[in-house]
């Protein structure tokens, strides 16, 4: 999966409608929740094969952080 | 993992109860959280009504309703009875025992063995490996199962991370020993070190009751509030438990009993919302119509929630004379999760039971 493809499936999955670049600190999008976390947890899961905690997602600030983190 | 196998013990009939109130999740606390979080949330979780019992209800009176209808319609004798084991964290009283009060409720005889299990969400798999065990070694006979919560008190209204989630049931299972049960197989794992993802930590012996266990207040930046008294769910890290390891034990136990994805003809999952759920039963590799669900009516009840969802969900099914390959999941305080195979057939189903 390309960072490209991340963003848009994250986008979409997450329901977000701001414009999203790696750069995105996504903690800071508007619409965060702990829900979000969820759907991000199952997303990186289900495309990376990892499950990672929210102290781990929390250690990434950017989407490219998350992004290297989940395909290292 | 640590698996345990059976043979000759198995569930003859079943019962539940609810309380007859039903809280509806698109309109709770809509003043609080705002008409479109809620609907937004509501979706995503696909819990739509909740039970919650009213302050004189207890779980052990839902499971005394749930076991009196099962003893009736199964037509069992009070006096067979040898073995009671109830599964909860909504004890009566900090003691005696729930089930010994159970025991003299019901009118089973002074010859009953009686004691409570302190466990939530995974209760099934430690209730039905416990009684599979005891029943035989008993020398064989009836035993009641009961497993029940009152979650609705358990969590603070207050705090977005658990509102809209739990719901209060009490079931009751009544395990016999026959051949015709045949074999059954259960993994059970423990990870103590994650112990704080799902607890309340005040009103035992380490932080005891006091006016400031008491004291409601904002716990994150989100401004939830809760009590030292009620109970957290660090939703994200449970999440991550299950699905990082529930897939990996339930292939063990496939693996271990030479069991193909195909033989299974059910798989019951511990309610815990749609969300997990559906990802969890997609990665395990199960079609939805595998998967009965209570979630939607019930909301996780907890330890209750997979009996429920045989009651509310599976009655004519379980009521076939053919025994139905049953894969279990459930997952919960401790942390622990695990899972069970089981034959069930000719099983007397009660409907369920309002209070």
């Amino acid at each position: 999966m390309t960072i490209d493809t991340f963003i848009s499936t994250m986008a979409e999955e997450l329901e977000i409608e701001q414009e999203l670049t790696p750069e995105t600190v996504f903690t800071e999008l508007p619409m965060w929740s702990s829900l979000s976390m969820m759907e991000l947890i199952v997303l990186i899961d289900r495309e990376f094969h990892k499950s990672f905690t929210l102290s781990q997602i929390m250690e990434c600030k950017t989407i490219q952080d998350l992004y290297n983190k989940a395909s290292a | 993992m640590a698996l345990l196998h059976f043979n000759g013990v198995g569930i003859a009939g079943m019962a539940a109860a609810v309380p007859a109130r039903t809280v509806f999740n698109r309109s709770y606390m809509t003043d609080v959280y705002g008409v479109e979080n809620v609907q937004a949330l509501v979706d995503k979780i696909g819990i739509e009504e909740r039970r919650f019992a009213t302050e004189d209800v207890c779980a052990s009176d839902l499971c005394c309703a749930a076991a009196e209808r099962l003893l009736a319609d199964t037509g069992t004798s009070k006096e067979d009875v040898r073995l009671l084991v109830f599964v909860s964290v909504s004890a009566d009283y900090k003691f005696p025992p729930t089930a010994t009060i159970l025991q003299h409720r019901l009118g089973l005889p002074a010859s009953t063995v009686a004691y409570d299990v302190t466990m939530g969400c995974s209760a099934v798999l430690y209730g039905l490996s416990i009684v599979y065990s005891m029943l035989p070694a008993m020398g064989g006979g009836k035993a009641l199962l009961l497993i029940g919560d009152t979650n609705s008190r358990i969590y603070s209204p207050e705090d977005r991370t658990s509102a809209y989630i739990f719901g209060d049931a009490g079931t009751a299972m009544l395990i016999e020993t026959g051949e015709r049960f045949g074999e059954s197989h259960f993994s059970i794992n423990t990870d103590g070190s994650k112990y704080d993802l799902i607890m309340a930590e005040a009103g035992g012996s380490r932080h005891p009751s006091s006016a400031e266990t008491l004291v409601s207040r904002v716990v994150d930046e989100h401004g939830n509030r809760r009590s030292l008294e009620q109970a957290w769910m660090r939703g994200g890290d449970v999440l991550q438990l299950v699905i990082a390891n529930v897939p990996r034990d339930v292939r063990g136990l496939l693996a271990a009993t030479g069991t193909a994805k195909g033989d299974i003809d059910y798989v019951l999952l511990h309610q815990a919302n749609s969300f997990m759920n559906t990802y969890l039963a997609a990665k395990l590799g199960f079609p939805a119509e595998k998967v009965p669900s209570s979630i939607r009516r019930f909301g996780n009840t907890g330890g209750a929630s997979i009996p429920l969802t045989m009651v509310s969900e599976m009655r004519g099914i379980l009521a076939e004379p053919e025994r139905k390959k049953i894969l279990m999941s459930a997952f919960g305080i401790g942390m622990t999760w695990g899972s069970a195979l089981l034959s069930v057939g000719g099983c007397k189903v009660s409907p369920i039971v309002e209070i």
